[in-house]
């Protein structure tokens, strides 16, 4: 039974929550043992969290689930797991997580809350509705970095974190839905209510200002953020998020390739060891210049 | 002379006018919109502006009278129709106009200057300028950034962000290419015959260029809302970038899948996701500029 509810929990996606380190890590602060420590707890917080808002969605949707090719295996919908433990668990995780992160810090919980408002909110209504589906996803988003940034105890406030993630997210969550409407077509809406009311070529105008937005805030942060070193070695990484960008880009134009997008982010090599380059990259000026 | 007035009024498109509000815009950021003298200094420059722009529909209507009769639809109107005479809208098209510039001289020399650059833009525009291709919306957005000056130049604002210049421009642009876009989606091959420089453009060109300027639009408004001089030190102004990015994703999603965008006077005030938008937007602008 707890191996079914920890399936439930859906765990892959919990990947997205490593985004709350990013103030401890661009507030150089990565040497900080302490602040390591709350940023660890309050990251399992989110992804409890975050796994709060799965299981309701999953309990809400039982249902159609089981209607649903891909779905239909879920523990909910297969009958493996007993609702009334998805129920119990929900409230649990929620009242747990929820009662440490304002033990840690009042303003720490708040934001936790509207992450989870946001969560619950998104899987259950809001991703009908087209564009705000995708603006509820860069919320979310957003909403992971204040937390980092509450826990961190960030001094500064480094708005192009938040422009730049703000728009990656919803770069990201675009290059889904197209790929979805790629690979799936005229299937597509039975998959994703609303891909009924996107277009490839609105979805590739979205994600054309999205795109432009990203590397363009990336760029002045690497020469106007915070913390950043003097002699403006920091522009040096811009080519690794450009490549980055563009090979997602080009990923999300195959048909070929099935899996999530989450899941070709972490498998294509070339983007895999981009990323790393980059993010040795920015720690290497960050730390040691 | 009721009547007579009535068709001048007509003729001068007073539909048209809502774009004068972009005068208000400086009065708002610059945080004067409780100051009485400069409202009734903005009232005045508005009423300037609209009679301007009148003028000029006044003076393009004389001149098109004979190919307008031959129009379906512009035949009705109140100069080829003949309910108004034209030694009457003779006489408007010069008066109001030269009535109009020299108040706005009176109210400040900058803003005489400006009123005089916009009439005369309007002029050029209407007299070939929108034959010309790519120069035609420049010149629609030229117009607005001057109405945006003309406020700016009233209101005497010392901290009106260089950035929000650049976002009106660029949201001018969006707006003249979505037009261009949908017209060229919309009208069949006849009224396109009728103008020809929507022939030189190309749906893709057209994509492109809204490509190009919704980008540059949505990251100018980011870079205003924590950069610019007289915001919230608390940077809470960033709050009010999902409402623009919802606005201006949802004029695409009309312009691209619904096939509007031709008049967006009727999207703004039509389109219900839009204006509930919109209106958070101008709350939530209102409340972190004057309350905050």
């Amino acid at each position: 039974m707890i191996r079914e509810l920890i399936t439930s929990m859906h765990p892959k996606r919990w990947l997205k929550n490593i985004f709350m380190f990013a103030p401890l890590a661009f507030g150089l602060k990565l040497g900080m043992p302490d602040l390591i420590g709350r940023s660890a707890l309050a990251f399992v917080c989110l992804c409890l969290l975050s796994s709060v808002s799965y299981l309701i969605n999953d309990l809400v949707d039982t249902e159609r689930d089981r209607y649903h090719p891909a779905k239909q295996d879920r523990p909910l919908a297969a009958g493996r797991l007993k609702r009334s433990w998805a129920v119990g668990a929900a409230f649990a995780l929620a009242a747990a997580s929820l009662s440490i992160t304002f033990l840690m810090d009042p303003r720490l919980g708040l934001v936790a809350s509207a992450f989870l408002g946001v969560e619950i909110a998104y899987s259950l209504l809001i991703t009908n509705f087209i564009i705000l589906d995708v603006l509820a996803i860069g919320a979310a988003f957003i909403l992971r970095v204040t937390c980092g940034s509450v826990v961190a105890r960030a001094t500064t406030f480094s708005p192009w974190l938040y422009v730049c993630g703000g728009f990656l997210a919803l770069f990201l969550a675009l290059c889904k839905r197209r790929h979805e409407l790629l690979i799936l077509g005229d299937a597509a809406p039975k998959h994703r209510k609303v891909l009924a009311e996107y277009s490839s070529g609105l979805l590739a105008k979205m994600i054309a200002v999205v795109t432009s937005s990203t590397v363009i805030s990336y760029s002045l942060y690497t020469f106007w953020g915070a913390h950043v070193p003097e002699n403006s070695s920091m522009m040096l990484t811009i080519p690794f998020v450009l490549y980055g960008v563009l090979r997602y880009l080009l990923l999300m134009q195959r048909r070929d390739l099935s899996g999530s997008p989450e899941e070709i982010l972490i498998k294509d090599r070339p983007l895999v060891a981009n990323n790393l380059l980059w993010g040795c990259a920015v720690l290497a000026i960050l730390y040691l210049f | 002379m009721v009547f007579v007035f009535k068709q001048l009024l007509i003729t001068m498109r007073p539909k048209q006018w809502t774009k004068n509000l972009f005068i208000f815009v400086a009065l708002l950021f610059d945080l004067k919109l409780l100051d009485p003298i400069y409202v009734a200094r903005a009232v005045l420059a508005f009423i300037i502006f609209c009679v301007l722009s009148g003028g000029v529909y006044l003076i393009n209507d004389l001149t098109d009278v004979e190919k307008d009769r031959q129009h379906p639809v512009k035949r009705t109107r109140p100069l080829a129709s003949g309910k108004l005479s034209r030694s009457w809208a003779v006489r408007a098209a010069i008066l109001l106009p030269l009535i109009s510039v020299a108040l706005s001289f009176l109210l400040g020399p900058w803003f005489g200057l400006v009123s005089l650059v916009y009439f005369v833009l309007q002029l050029m525009y209407s007299f070939g300028l929108k034959k010309v291709v790519i120069v035609d919306v420049l010149v629609i957005a030229a117009g607005f950034v001057l109405r945006v000056a003309a406020g700016s130049v009233v209101a005497e604002a010392a901290r009106f962000s260089p950035w929000l210049y650049v976002c009106m421009t660029l949201l001018a642009l969006f707006l003249g290419f979505g037009k261009r876009r949908n017209e060229l989606a919309v009208l069949d091959t006849n009224a396109l015959a009728h103008r020809k420089v929507l022939l030189e453009y190309s749906p893709e060109l057209l994509d492109q260029m809204m490509s190009l300027v919704t980008s540059s639009l949505v990251i100018a408004y980011s870079l205003y809302t924590f950069s610019a001089e007289n915001l919230p030190p608390n940077k809470s102004m960033m709050l009010t970038i999902p409402f623009g990015l919802y606005s201006i994703f949802r004029y695409l999603y009309l312009v691209h899948q619904k096939n509007l965008g031709g008049s967006p006077e009727e999207i703004l005030i039509g389109d219900v996701p839009f204006v509930v938008s919109n209106l958070c937007w101008g709350a939530a602008v209102l409340l972190i500029l004057y309350v905050f």
